[in-house]
């Protein structure tokens, strides 16, 4: 498969779309946790993490067909997200904001230390269970059937308008009778599926190892404010967006005249955060957000 | 004008109530100077002739931690905004002071002229390099703060890891300073009177900047950012501000870091360094300079002290064989536990911080300082008196 | 300028001076070890060095029965490895095969009938713990020779400290040049990334017949970026010809879509990936998703047997320059393979290889030595030849590096092939 330009094109376009769509499914984990209680859940991607180990303990050491291996994450890792909320995030609600960011910077960081000392830091593989270009299309399907999913659920359902509204007034919405408690712990749930699903179908793309949810969960929230964080579809156009700036940068060479170029892949990391401070400055509700009024 | 945008300096003694403890304005200030230096000085020679150099080693690398966890509180702890790139300054003042020492050092002997010893030569080599670090660090500071101004807590937090990755990634590409290969050659300029004395430094000026009126400022910026606007303060000068100090200090600690371990490497100054210290910021209470100086001085050599606990279980067991399972030797199970598996060690931090969140947010010192006043409250009182800003 | 002022500015200028003369001055707690002329051999070692190189002791053979001061209890030999965090299985691996080593020459009755005691500090795969720790090992433990470490950077970040202290250092798989020119006391046992390279190109050219050639390099690694640069030289002197620019990836990076499609529109006929394993693997994965008909080769961080179980079946087919092969029927390799599958019950790789050989090449040079005196036993280590170990027959050079044979591997059918030998020049 060696081409033109346009070729090459149409393949890496398709590769920012595989990229988006692994963004996209650990983003829209964080939009919905953030939507309903403004916090950054940092040891969202360590659920990602334990839905791959969970994945991959189901294959390889119980010999589960994968399919069995990604229903056990995704009832594994709620259960887990829940845990971790009833523990660590419920008490502090109503604390300042920062006692519960450092609370998830603290989970992130034992989730990812009881991972090394359980399954120690090298990378473990998956057998041969799928090829690896129907894995591709295994992955974006799934990404597109969940953001579809969970945008109906938030969009047409009784429990999707009832977290709407906690995310818009968690006070009005428990003078409304809605149990707030319980529309949270919806939304973990319903993130952190996600987040088991696209640990599974990563681990086996990508393999498995303690601290592979450290770089996607920092680049699914990325993906998460560049779209719009709070928004489902937000988490899906940013993923894409994300995706597409992630390819380009790793592949464009800017002639520099003669035989130099700029290799913008040495620079991945820095383009990524210019990107993202540059939207937080100027458009901090995100490519599909609505400009939100700061009230004093 | 506000108050609060005036100068500290001498003045009419009813308008302003000098905070205690303070010594702004005042020529004790310089004795104070002086004693640091000579205290720092003297505790150098008396360890040299006790400890040997690993030891000594690790009082600098404690030292370091010190400076880096006190500035890192001016910024996360007393104006509140939640910075997890610090690491990232005390590269750039590495890097710049190393680079300095390095392709530059020499003509300071010929500025000094021919005849000036090289021990004059090298130290004056390093004042320059430690002042090159610290406003180059200074300077990134004001750059990083300007749009994190603008940034709320849980995004400033992403910016600024992102801001630790990319100076990161930046250095890794710099072949001039020895990008991923790392730098060295850097000579070892750092003892530890070098380090007692910036650290003491570093707290005094920290310390008479919260108790300044800039410091109420920071306090106001952290409480309430709309009450502190409407009191007239300039919240963005501010925080940029607090960026700009914090970083000169960590260019500082740094510049001693590259000086001591003669060796760089932009791994040196990666995430998981920035997130070290603010577990130690977060653990010893933020905004106090005392919780945080408290913290260092444990977490600081914390890791070293681990390996010789594990190191004497291994060598322990080594001697009595296979290990039973009473008393001591439980001890010596958990030590030889600890040297197979390190990370226990972070095991430990986080669950100390959730645990922290959950049951004393306020950290070991909260908001509370040592301080004359503190002293004062503690012993009797003759009459009754103003009672001491303990703050 | 008013009185006080001037006060001050004074003050001020004699701290400066007073801090200057004093806290300037190095610090007297760590005197240089004094450089004592080498103790010369007894005269029952030495040997008349005419015609073709004679070893100077290999294997166990001497060691028991060495001359050897009596005045020491024991010898204190350090090692600082990655024990824990990413680089982890490098440092597991070489801390096993040093043990091994260690363990046989003591039962065999030590060195001169003086027990090696080993002292291995764990340095958490971080460079500023590569320092820490051989400090502790120079200044607290008092060891009389180090080994150490397997990745580049972290050797450069301890080897100034070992030069300073005069205590001799051995790296058993630090490839980058720049390791032993730190100084005199630094040495190494493996070959160095300029000959590496070449090897691959040279193979890469000569044997694979390939035109054209791909280079994705690990940016955040010197090791790699030094071996594709090497690469890029030779493979372009001998009339090759690089496509697809100067590709990167940063280390822990996973999707390697971006680059292999760009690669794959230049169509070469060989990618060299000189990276480690962990992302090797994935790469290998990802190229035939992207249609990449190239052969992919690199170096010796592809040892190791986890390769197969990451890549899966595109492990089959790599290329990769590596410093000795199990499969070697020499007893040499045969004892070690079997001593140490019998210890640990897995397979050796090349570092373990490297790491015994390591042990075994101080051992020998502190008989000849005939003492711990560390002047006497640098000397002894640059004077090493003909050694006879398990990942070749090699001596030690000018630079302190070692001129040894080099082969090329390759998997097959999930398991390790060997492919060429290729001679030390």
């Amino acid at each position: 498969m060696h081409g033109g330009l346009a070729q090459q094109v149409v393949e890496q376009a398709f590769n920012a779309l595989f990229n988006g769509s692994v963004w996209a499914l650990i983003a829209v984990g964080y939009s919905m946790v953030y939507g309903v209680l403004k916090l950054i859940n940092f040891a969202h991607g360590e659920v990602f993490m334990v839905g791959a180990f969970v994945g991959y303990l189901a294959v390889v050491e119980l010999h589960w067909p994968w399919m069995a291996g990604l229903g056990l994450a995704m009832v594994a890792c709620p259960l887990l997200a829940l845990l971790i909320e009833r523990a660590a995030y419920r008490p502090l609600r109503a604390a300042p904001r920062l006692a519960a960011l450092i609370t998830a910077i603290g989970v992130s960081l034992l989730l990812q230390n009881l991972a090394i000392r359980i399954f120690s830091a090298e990378p473990k593989g998956y057998p041969r269970l799928l090829s690896d270009s129907a894995l591709r299309l295994v992955i974006i399907g799934t990404a597109i059937a969940c953001t579809v999913a969970l945008h109906e659920v938030v969009h047409r359902t009784q429990v999707g308008t009832a977290i709407r509204a906690v995310s818009h007034d968690r006070e009005a919405a428990a003078l409304m009778g809605i149990n707030v408690n319980r529309i949270v712990a919806i939304a973990f749930v319903l993130g952190s599926a996600a987040a088991g699903v696209a640990g599974v179908l990563y681990g086996m793309y990508y393999n498995v190892e303690p601290l592979m949810g450290f770089r996607p969960g920092l680049y699914a929230f990325v993906a998460a404010v560049l779209g719009g964080i709070g928004s489902v579809r937000g988490a899906a156009v940013g993923g894409l967006a994300l995706g597409i700036l992630l390819v380009a940068a790793s592949s464009i060479a800017i002639p520099l005249g003669g035989e130099a170029a700029l290799e913008l892949s040495k620079y991945k990391t820095t383009i990524t955060f210019l990107v993202l401070t540059a939207a937080l400055l100027f458009r901090p509700a995100g490519l599909l957000g609505r400009g939100q009024v700061q009230k004093l | 004008m506000s108050p609060f945008s005036a100068a500290p300096g001498p003045g009419p003694v009813a308008a302003r109530r000098r905070p205690v403890g303070s010594l702004s304005g005042s020529p004790l200030r310089w004795g104070v100077l002086a004693a640091v230096v000579l205290v720092a000085l003297a505790a150098d020679r008396l360890a040299s002739g006790w400890l040997n150099a690993y030891q000594l080693h690790v009082l600098c690398i404690t030292g370091i931690a010190v400076i880096m966890a006190a500035s890192l509180n001016l910024v996360n702890g007393i104006t509140g905004q939640f910075s997890l790139g610090h690491a990232g300054f005390m590269a750039v003042g590495a890097y710049a002071g190393a680079a300095l020492t390095v392709k530059w050092g020499q003509p300071w002997a010929i500025y000094l002229g021919h005849g000036t010893p090289q021990p004059v030569a090298a130290a004056a080599s390093f004042v320059l390099a430690l002042l090159v670090a610290g406003l180059a660090a200074a300077g990134v500071g004001v750059v990083v703060g300007m749009p994190a101004a603008r940034l709320r807590g849980d995004y400033l937090a992403i910016a600024t890891l992102g801001f630790g990755e990319v100076v990161r990634e930046l250095l890794l590409n710099a072949e001039a300073v020895g990008g991923r290969t790392g730098f060295g050659g850097i000579p070892q300029s750092t003892s530890l009177a070098w380090v007692l004395a910036l650290a003491a430094l570093t707290i005094i000026v920290l310390r008479n900047i919260l108790c300044s009126t800039h410091g109420r400022a920071l306090l106001a910026v952290r409480e309430d950012e709309s009450a502190a606007m409407a009191q007239g303060i300039d919240v963005a000068r501010y925080k940029v501000g607090a960026f700009a100090v914090s970083a000169f200090f960590a260019g500082l600690a740094g510049c001693l870091f590259a000086h001591r371990f003669c060796f760089i490497h932009p791994d040196n100054f990666g995430a998981l360094q920035s997130i070290e210290i603010v577990t130690t910021v977060v653990l010893g209470g933020m905004g106090s300079i005392t919780g945080s100086v408290a913290a260092a001085l444990v977490l600081g050599p914390l890791p070293e002290v681990l390996k010789l606990a594990a190191d004497w279980a291994e060598r322990a067991s080594a001697a009595t064989g296979a290990g039973a399972t009473a008393g001591p030797s439980a001890l010596l199970a958990a030590g030889l536990e600890l040297k197979a598996h390190p990370e226990y060690l972070w095991i430990v931090y986080s669950l100390l911080l959730v645990g922290m969140m959950l049951l004393r947010p306020q950290g070991l010192m909260g908001d509370r300082e040592v301080s004359l006043g503190m002293l004062r409250r503690l012993l009797p009182r003759p009459g009754g008196g103003e009672v001491g800003d303990g703050r | 300028m008013s009185g006080p002022t001037r006060y001050r500015i004074a003050l001020v200028a004699l701290l400066l001076t007073a801090l200057v003369a004093v806290g300037g001055c190095p610090p007297s707690a760590a005197p240089k070890e004094p450089v004592s002329p080498a103790v010369p051999p007894p005269p029952s070692k030495t040997k008349a060095t005419s015609g073709p190189e004679e070893s100077t002791g290999s294997g166990l053979s001497g060691l028991a029965t060495a001359q050897f001061a009596p005045n020491v209890p024991d010898i204190k030999v350090g090692a600082y490895l990655a024990l824990s965090g990413p680089q982890a299985t490098f440092g597991q691996s070489t801390r096993k095969a040093i043990e091994l080593a260690a363990d046989e020459i003591n039962a065999a009755g030590g060195i001169g009938s003086k027990q090696i005691t080993l002292i291995v500090k764990d340095d958490r795969s971080r460079k500023e713990d590569a320092a820490s720790c051989v400090r502790m090992l120079i200044d607290q433990d008092k060891v009389d020779a180090i080994l150490g470490e397997v990745a580049s950077s972290n050797s450069l970040a301890a080897a100034p400290l070992c030069q300073e202290a005069g205590v001799p250092m051995i790296t058993p798989s630090s490839t980058n040049p720049r390791v032993t020119q730190v100084g005199d006391c630094i040495f190494r046992v493996c070959f160095i990334d300029d000959f590496q390279g070449e090897v691959m190109a040279r193979f890469v050219r000569n044997t694979l017949q390939a035109q054209k050639a791909a280079i994705l390099t690990d940016l955040a690694n010197d090791y790699s970026v030094g071996l594709g640069k090497r690469f890029r030289e030779v493979f372009t002197e001998l009339g090759g010809q690089i496509v697809a620019g100067d590709t990167s990836y940063a280390e822990g990076d996973k999707d390697f879509s971006g680059p292999l499609t760009k690669i794959a529109a230049a169509d070469p006929d060989v990618l060299f990936v000189p990276g480690y394993y962990t992302d090797v693997a994935l790469v290998a994965k990802q190229a035939r998703t992207h249609g990449l008909r190239a052969t992919i080769c690199g170096g010796d961080g592809y040892d190791s047997s986890k390769l197969v179980e990451l890549a899966g079946e595109a492990a089959n087919g790599l290329y990769f320059s590596d410093h000795c092969w199990k499969g070697d029927p020499s007893p040499t390799v045969r004892n070690f393979y079997q001593a140490y599958q019998a210890k640990h019950g897995a397979e050796p790789d090349a570092l373990a290889a490297l790491g015994y050989d390591a042990m075994y090449v101080l051992a020998h040079a502190f008989a000849r030595a005939g003492s711990t005196d560390k002047a006497a036993v640098r000397d002894a280590l640059a004077g090493t030849r003909e050694f006879a170990g398990v990942t070749g027959t090699f001596s030690i050079d000018a630079q302190r590096n070692a001129k040894k044979a080099a082969v090329v591997l390759t998997i097959k059918d999930g398991a390790q092939a060997l492919a060429e030998t290729i001679p030390a020049d």
